[in-house]
């Protein structure tokens, strides 16, 4: 009995599980904005290959998306389109501001007039990443950040002492 | 000399006078008053010597006490290219549609009221082309006033402490 468990048991707590779970399998929302779009599909394609991170499967609909990349321009017009697809996202989720744009405006701050200034006005940012457009190694680089924001996470605990802490 | 022959063919045609400005591809330009465009655009439009059967480009422009519709046409059949410019009271910035004569003109001149602020009369569809509908006042004209906010979204980056 002893011999068949060697190597096999793995002691580890419910947070660090869900944690590497969720890290391990991010899936990006198709979704692009203006021209970071086009460094976001070049990451997705093989030379970059963000499969690579488990964050390659790019689902066509916020209910299936743990993770929206905000790839460009936010213009007023499109703000609140924006909004609506982060609250179809089911949570846990998470967000990536790619480039100027998203990040605060960009080359339109100050004086784009149709220009959201940050997506960070419209829906909550985990993950700001610079660039005109970013490289996709920036992109990588972000989303690893990321994932090591998700590893700090204590999805478990909260829920406990949400539930019977109180 | 090519510009010299157009220059000749539509002193013949038109009242209006022609000039070749001294910079840039020397392509003729027309002045018209806004009261005689409807009628030199079917003219050089319909005109058999002529046959400005292509609209490349409509612009508007604001000169402040003025603002202006500038045609940019050409002929296919005699590869003939031709400026025309109008210029209204910017007070009163109205001319007549050309979408009847050339379909194309139709999101050009919803982009023109979008931006200038030109009304287009005859237009079938005159509403804002890229903004928001309820989007207030002409962002291009020079003495556009930058809204604070629109819908909650203020206008500025917001200030945060990087950790």
């Amino acid at each position: 009995m002893d011999e068949e468990l060697k190597g096999n048991v793995v002691f580890t707590t419910v947070d660090s599980l869900f944690d590497w779970a969720r890290l391990s399998s991010l899936w990006p929302m198709t979704f692009g904005l203006a021209c970071c779009a086009i460094e976001m599909m070049a990451t997705g394609m093989a030379h970059f290959d963000i499969d690579r991170f488990g964050a390659g499967l790019f689902r066509a609909s916020p209910r299936q998306s743990d993770l929206m990349i905000v790839a460009g321009t936010i213009t007023y017009k499109m703000a609140p389109r924006v909004q609506r697809l982060y609250d179809q996202m089911p949570e846990p989720k998470w967000v990536i501001a790619m480039g100027a744009c998203a990040v605060g405006g960009g080359p339109y701050e100050p004086y784009g007039y149709h220009v959201v200034k940050g997506a960070d006005h419209v829906i909550p940012v985990d993950v700001y990443i610079a660039g005109c457009p970013p490289r996709p190694e920036a992109l990588l680089h972000g989303l690893m950040t990321l994932q090591d924001k998700i590893r700090t996470e204590k999805p478990f605990t909260r829920r406990f002492n949400e539930l019977w802490k109180k | 000399m090519e510009e010299v022959a157009l220059i000749e063919l539509l002193n013949k045609k038109i009242s209006e006078t022609v000039s070749v400005p001294e910079t840039g591809d020397a392509v003729p330009e027309i002045e018209v008053e806004p009261a005689g465009l409807s009628e030199l655009l079917l003219k050089l439009k319909d005109d058999p010597d002529l046959l400005f059967d292509y609209m490349i480009s409509l612009a508007g422009m604001d000169y402040q006490e003025k603002r202006g519709i500038v045609y940019h046409l050409r002929s296919t059949s005699f590869l003939y290219q031709v400026v025309v410019k109008c210029s209204v009271p910017s007070d009163r910035p109205e001319v007549p549609s050309v979408v009847h004569l050339w379909p194309c003109a139709d999101w050009y001149e919803r982009e023109a009221f979008d931006m200038f602020g030109i009304i287009f009369e005859g237009h079938p569809n005159l509403t804002r082309l890229l903004l928001p509908d309820d989007w207030e006042g002409y962002p291009l004209l020079k003495d556009y006033v930058y809204p604070d906010s629109y819908d909650g979204i203020p206008h500025k980056e917001i200030d945060c402490d990087v950790q």
